[in-house]
C-alpha cells in the first residue's frame, strides 16, 4: 500500500471512528487552539454502517484499499476503528512549531496494524507500536484502544532567530551574502562596468538557466534527539548541475557577429561572464550543500519535537484540556463534526506570513494586527433533509460593542409584503448606517493602526476628518441601513431590439422593433427618513429627459439597456426600484400583494443578514427563460426540483458572539441528507 | 461566415447564444475580377434580456458563460487571424455589448481567400469548419459557387436539446445575401431568390431547418 493512500484512508477513518470519548477527550494537551470533533456516534445513528460499507463499495473504495494492503476489506469495521465514540483533531502552537494531533479511537488493534503496510517497520517508542513517515515529519503510535498521530510544521521565523541558529548549527544562506562580500565578484562586476562604459553597449541582458538535481540520502537514528550537523553525509549526494548562458546584446546592428565570443572577448565581455559562470557555479554548489544542511537539520528538530510531543500525550504529562466558557462540549444528536478556534485572531497570526508581509510592505510588527475576534465555534448538523454549518465567533468587549451598534438595526417591517411566496429569493441586509459611519473609522484606527505605527496618528486624523465630513445623522437618514433585495420570477417587459428590413434589391437597413419578453423581476427596496436627495436627483434626471415621471413613479430608461426600464417610488418611508412597472404600480395603489410564507417572514424578522435562494424554482426559471438545456442535464434538473432552500443567515450579535448560519435542503428521498449525499456519490460513480 | 463558426459546434452555439433567438446575415459582394466584400453579422438583440441575464452567470449546464472581456478577446484573435491571411484586407470588428450585435467585415483579393480564412479558422477553433462549406469562383466563366454540407456534429448535438428548446429555435435566422457586380444570369437554389435588378441572390432560412439539413446552402450563381 502506498503511503499517501494510507495516510489519507487515516485521515478518512478520523472522521468515521467512535470510542470511549471520554478517556480520549482528557488526552488533549490543556493549551490546544484548535479542536476538530468527530461525532461518528452521532454519524451512525443518522446512517447505517451496512449502508455506507454498500456506498463505498459501489465506489470501489474497499476493492482500491485491499489492493494496497495484504489482506481482504470488506467493510469499515475491518479496519480496527471503533465507530461508537468521537475522534479528534486538534492543533498546538508554541514560539517554533504548530503541532497537528489526531487520536482516533480503536476496537480492535490487531485489524489496524494490518492495516499498515507491509513495507513499513514497526519500532515500539514509548511503549506503543509506532511507525514513521520517511521523512519522520509524522508518527502514528497505537495500543489497544487508541491510535495517536502527530505531526508538525516548524515556524520559519524561529528558526531565523541567531540564538536559534548558533544552537543548532543553522549557517546563513550563502545566497544571501553572495553579492555583498565577494571580493572576486566584486572585480568582476567592475570589470563589466567597465567594459559596459568603453564600448557605450546597452542593453545587456545575461539570463542563466539552472537545471538542477539533487539526490539526498540522510540516515540518522530516529531516536537520535542530539542535533548534529554532520548527519548530512555530503558523499551520499549527487549534483547534477547544467548550466545554460545566453547573451543578448540590443544595440549591435548585427546581432550574430555580438553573438560570437571572439566578438565577446575582444570587448572584455568574457570576463563578467566567465566569472559570472564559475561563481555562478560555485554559489550553487554551496546552496544546495546549505539547503540539504539545514533541511536536515530542521527535520531532526522537527522529528524529536514530534516524538517529544506525542510521548508527553501519550503518557499524559499535559495537563488535559478543559472546555472554555462558550465551548460547545455536548453535541446536538445531528451534529456530525464540531470545530472549535481558541483564537481567531492567534489563528490569523499564525498562518499568516508574517514575516514576508512585513518585509514586503515595510511596517511594524503582524502581532499587533488584532480584529478583536476571539473564540469560534462551528458545528455541522444533519437535521432531516437539511444539512447546516452553524457557529459562533466570540468578540472582545470592545468590538463586541461597535457591532453591536452597527447590526442594531432590523429590517423595516413594511418591506415582508413585498416578498411572495414563489419569490426566486431574497437578500436582506440590515446594519445601522449612522453607527456604521460612527464606528468604522474608529475600528480601523485601533485595530489597524497598531501594527502601522507609523500611520497611527495618520489613522487618528482620518478618523477625526472623516467624523467631521460626513454627518452621519444625516446620512443615516438618507440610507437607514435596511435593505431588501428580491428575485421574483419572470415578468413580461416591452423590449426593443435590432431588426432588418430589406429593399426590393435586397439592400438591408438596421430597424428598431419592440416585442414582449420574459425578464427576470426584480425589486430592491431600503429605507430612508429623508428622501430629498432622491427626489432631487430624479427631478434632475427629468430636467436632461433621461427620467420620466409619470403619476409619482419615475422611470429611468437608460439605467440598463439589457434590462429595460427601472422604476422608482418612494413610498411610506421606502425607496422601491424594480424593473417591473405593474408592480410598482401595485405597490403604489396598494393592489400588489404578495402571498409571503411564515418561514421567510421569520428569516427575515430573526436576522440581520439573511440569503435565500429557492433551488427548486430554477428549472422553471431555466425554462421561461427558454435557455437551451441539454437532456444529459435531466436527472440534475429532476434533482434540482426536489431541493428545498439554500439559505446563509446572522441573527447579529447575541451577547458578545457573532452569530451565523449556512445550510441547504437536500430533496426529501432517503431518510436523511447523508443518504441522498450517499446515493448521489453512487450514482456519480456510476454516470462516470 | 460567423455561421460556420456557430454550426461547428453545439457548445460554441450555446456559448455565443445561450438563447434560441437570433439572427445571423452574411453578406458578400463579388466583383468581376473576383475580388470583393464580406460582411457577417450575428445579431442576438432579440434576447438581450436574456444574454445580459445569463452573462451575470458564471456558467449555464456547465458550459462557461463567457466574459464580455473573453468576447472582446476572441474577436480581437479573428480579427488578428484574419489580418495575417493571405489575400484579405480592411478587416473591421465591432462588438455591440448594448444590443449583443456582433460584425465581422473585410475585404478579399479573390474568392480563395475566403476558403483560407475558413481554414485557418478551423484550426483556432479545432473544427472542421472547412469541411461544411467552401466558395469558388471563376473570372472567366463568370460563375460563383457555394458548397455547403450540413454539419453532422451539430445535427446530433441539437438533437440532445429538449424539445420545448429545439422548438424555441424558431425564430432564429440565417440570411446570405450575394451581389455581383454584374447581372446574375441563373442560380440554382430554390429556396434562394433573384432581385428585380438580378444583381443579388438572397436566401434566409430558419435555424432548425439549416442544422437538420432541410435547408442547403449551396449554390451556383452564373453572370452574364
Amino acid at each position: 500500500m502506498n503511503t499517501k493512500l494510507f495516510f489519507a484512508t487515516l485521515f478518512f477513518l478520523i472522521s468515521l471512528s467512535h470510542v470511549n470519548a471520554q478517556n480520549h477527550y482528557k488526552k488533549l494537551p490543556a493549551d490546544i487552539n484548535f479542536l476538530a470533533t468527530f461525532d461518528t456516534k452521532n454519524l451512525f445513528q443518522l446512517v447505517d454502517a451496512k449502508d455506507v460499507n454498500a456506498t463505498l463499495n459501489k465506489l470501489d473504495f474497499f476493492k482500491k484499499l485491499s489492493d494496497s494492503l495484504s489482506q481482504e476489506v470488506h467493510q469499515i469495521e475491518d479496519l480496527g476503528i471503533n465507530l461508537a465514540s468521537k475522534s479528534y483533531v486538534f492543533t498546538r502552537l508554541t514560539d517554533s512549531v504548530t503541532f497537528i494531533g489526531a487520536l482516533i479511537p480503536l476496537v480492535d488493534a490487531r485489524r489496524f496494524q494490518a492495516f499498515i503496510p507491509t513495507h513499513k517497520k514497526i519500532h515500539v517508542v514509548d511503549g506503543l507500536q509506532t511507525i514513521y513517515s520517511v521523512d519522520r515529519s509524522i508518527r502514528v503510535s497505537w495500543d489497544e484502544n487508541t491510535a495517536y498521530v502527530m505531526t508538525g510544521v516548524i515556524k520559519d521565523n524561529y528558526l531565523d532567530r541567531e540564538d536559534v541558529k548558533t544552537r543548532f548549527g543553522l549557517t546563513a544562506n550563502p545566497y544571501n551574502s553572495y553579492y555583498g562580500t565577494d571580493a572576486m565578484m566584486a572585480e568582476s562586476v567592475d570589470a563589466a562596468e567597465d567594459a559596459t562604459y568603453e564600448y557605450d553597449y546597452a542593453d545587456t541582458l545575461v539570463a542563466s538557466v539552472e537545471d538542477t538535481a539533487v539526490d539526498i540520502v540522510i540516515d540518522s537514528d530516529e531516536n537520535d534527539m542530539v542535533i548534529d550537523s554532520t548527519v548530512v553525509m555530503v558523499d551520499d549526494m549527487d549534483y547534477v548541475t547544467d548550466t545554460v548562458t545566453e547573451i543578448m546584446i540590443d544595440s549591435y546592428e548585427d546581432y550574430d557577429t555580438i553573438t560570437d565570443n571572439s566578438v565577446l572577448d575582444s570587448i572584455g565581455y568574457s570576463i563578467y561572464e566567465d566569472q559570472e559562470d564559475s561563481y555562478q557555479d560555485e554559489t550553487n554548489t554551496a546552496y544546495y550543500q546549505w539547503l540539504a544542511q539545514t533541511d536536515s537539520i530542521k527535520g531532526s528538530i522537527l522529528g524529536g519535537w514530534i516524538n517529544t510531543e506525542m510521548s508527553n500525550i501519550i503518557s499524559g504529562t499535559y495537563k488535559s484540556f478543559t472546555a472554555p466558557k462558550g465551548f460547545t462540549k455536548k453535541s446536538n444528536k445531528g451534529t456530525v463534526a464540531h470545530y472549535w478556534v481558541r483564537s481567531v485572531d492567534e489563528l490569523y497570526q499564525n498562518f499568516m506570513p508574517t514575516g514576508i508581509i512585513e518585509q514586503a510592505f515595510g511596517i511594524g510588527s503582524l502581532s499587533k494586527l488584532k480584529y478583536g475576534y476571539e473564540q469560534a465555534n462551528l458545528s455541522l448538523d444533519v437535521d432531516e433533509n437539511k444539512m447546516k454549518l452553524h457557529g459562533t465567533l466570540g468578540l472582545d468587549r470592545e468590538t463586541a460593542r461597535i457591532f453591536k451598534k452597527i447590526y442594531g438595526r432590523k429590517l423595516n417591517s413594511k418591506m415582508y409584503k413585498y416578498v411572495d411566496k414563489d419569490a426566486l429569493g431574497f437578500l436582506s441586509f440590515s446594519v445601522n448606517s449612522e453607527a456604521y459611519l460612527k464606528y468604522i473609522p474608529q475600528y480601523i484606527q485601533k485595530y489597524y493602526g497598531g501594527f502601522m505605527p507609523k500611520y497611527q496618528e495618520a489613522f487618528s486624523i482620518g478618523a477625526t476628518l472623516f467624523d467631521i465630513v460626513v454627518d452621519e445623522k444625516a446620512v443615516g437618514k438618507v440610507f437607514k441601513g435596511d435593505n431588501l433585495f428580491v428575485l421574483n420570477g419572470v415578468t413580461m417587459q416591452e423590449i426593443t431590439y435590432t431588426d432588418y428590413e430589406y429593399d426590393e434589391d435586397y439592400n438591408y437597413k438596421q430597424i428598431e422593433k419592440t416585442k414582449m419578453d420574459e425578464i427576470p423581476q426584480l425589486l430592491w427596496m431600503f429605507s430612508s427618513d429623508d428622501m430629498r436627495l432622491f427626489e432631487q436627483l430624479l427631478a434632475l434626471g427629468v430636467r436632461q429627459e433621461e427620467v420620466v415621471q409619470e403619476d409619482g413613479i419615475y422611470k429611468i430608461g437608460k439605467l440598463s439597456r439589457q434590462f429595460s426600464n427601472f422604476y422608482v417610488l418612494m413610498k411610506d418611508g421606502i425607496v422601491f426600484l424594480g424593473n417591473d412597472e405593474n408592480q410598482i404600480k401595485g405597490i403604489k395603489n396598494n393592489t400588489y400583494s404578495a402571498n409571503i410564507d411564515r418561514a421567510s417572514k421569520k428569516v427575515m424578522r430573526k436576522n440581520r443578514f439573511a440569503a435565500l435562494f429557492r433551488l427548486n424554482k430554477v428549472p422553471a426559471l431555466m425554462e421561461d427563460l427558454e435557455v437551451p438545456m441539454s437532456k444529459d442535464f435531466d436527472n440534475l434538473r429532476a434533482d434540482l426540483a426536489q431541493y428545498g432552500d439554500f439559505y446563509m443567515t446572522s441573527p447579529g450579535m447575541k451577547g458578545n458572539s457573532f452569530q451565523g448560519e449556512l445550510g441547504i435542503e437536500f430533496p426529501n428521498k432517503g431518510e436523511n441528507a447523508l443518504y441522498f449525499l450517499m446515493d448521489l456519490l453512487e450514482r456519480m460513480a456510476v454516470a462516470k | 461566415m460567423l455561421k460556420r463558426i456557430f454550426l461547428s459546434s453545439i457548445v460554441l452555439m450555446l456559448v455565443f447564444s445561450l438563447s434560441s433567438c437570433f439572427d445571423i446575415v452574411e453578406e458578400i459582394n463579388v466583383q468581376s475580377n473576383g475580388a470583393g466584400k464580406v460582411k457577417a453579422i450575428l445579431n442576438l438583440s432579440k434576447s438581450k434580456t436574456k444574454v445580459a441575464s445569463l452573462m451575470l452567470l458564471d456558467s449555464v449546464n456547465g458550459i462557461k458563460v463567457p466574459s464580455k472581456t473573453t468576447i472582446q478577446k476572441e474577436m480581437n484573435d479573428i480579427v488578428l487571424l484574419l489580418r495575417k491571411t493571405k489575400g484579405v484586407s480592411n478587416v473591421n470588428s465591432n462588438l455591440d455589448f448594448n444590443n449583443y450585435i456582433a460584425t465581422l467585415e473585410c475585404n478579399f483579393n479573390n474568392v480563395a481567400a475566403l476558403n483560407a480564412f475558413t481554414k485557418t479558422l478551423s484550426a483556432k477553433f479545432k473544427t472542421n469548419i472547412s469541411g461544411y462549406t467552401t466558395y469558388a469562383y471563376d473570372p472567366s466563366s463568370k460563375v460563383f459557387v457555394r458548397k455547403y454540407n450540413a454539419s453532422q456534429d451539430a445535427k446530433k448535438e441539437f438533437a440532445k436539446l429538449k424539445g420545448e428548446n429545439q422548438k424555441a429555435f424558431n425564430d432564429a435566422y440565417f440570411t446570405s445575401i450575394y451581389r455581383f457586380s454584374d447581372p446574375v444570369k441563373s442560380q440554382q437554389n430554390s429556396k434562394a431568390s433573384l432581385s428585380p435588378n438580378r444583381k443579388a441572390v438572397m436566401l434566409r432560412t430558419g435555424m432548425l431547418d439549416l442544422i437538420n439539413g432541410k435547408t442547403n446552402l449551396s449554390n451556383t450563381i452564373s453572370l452574364n
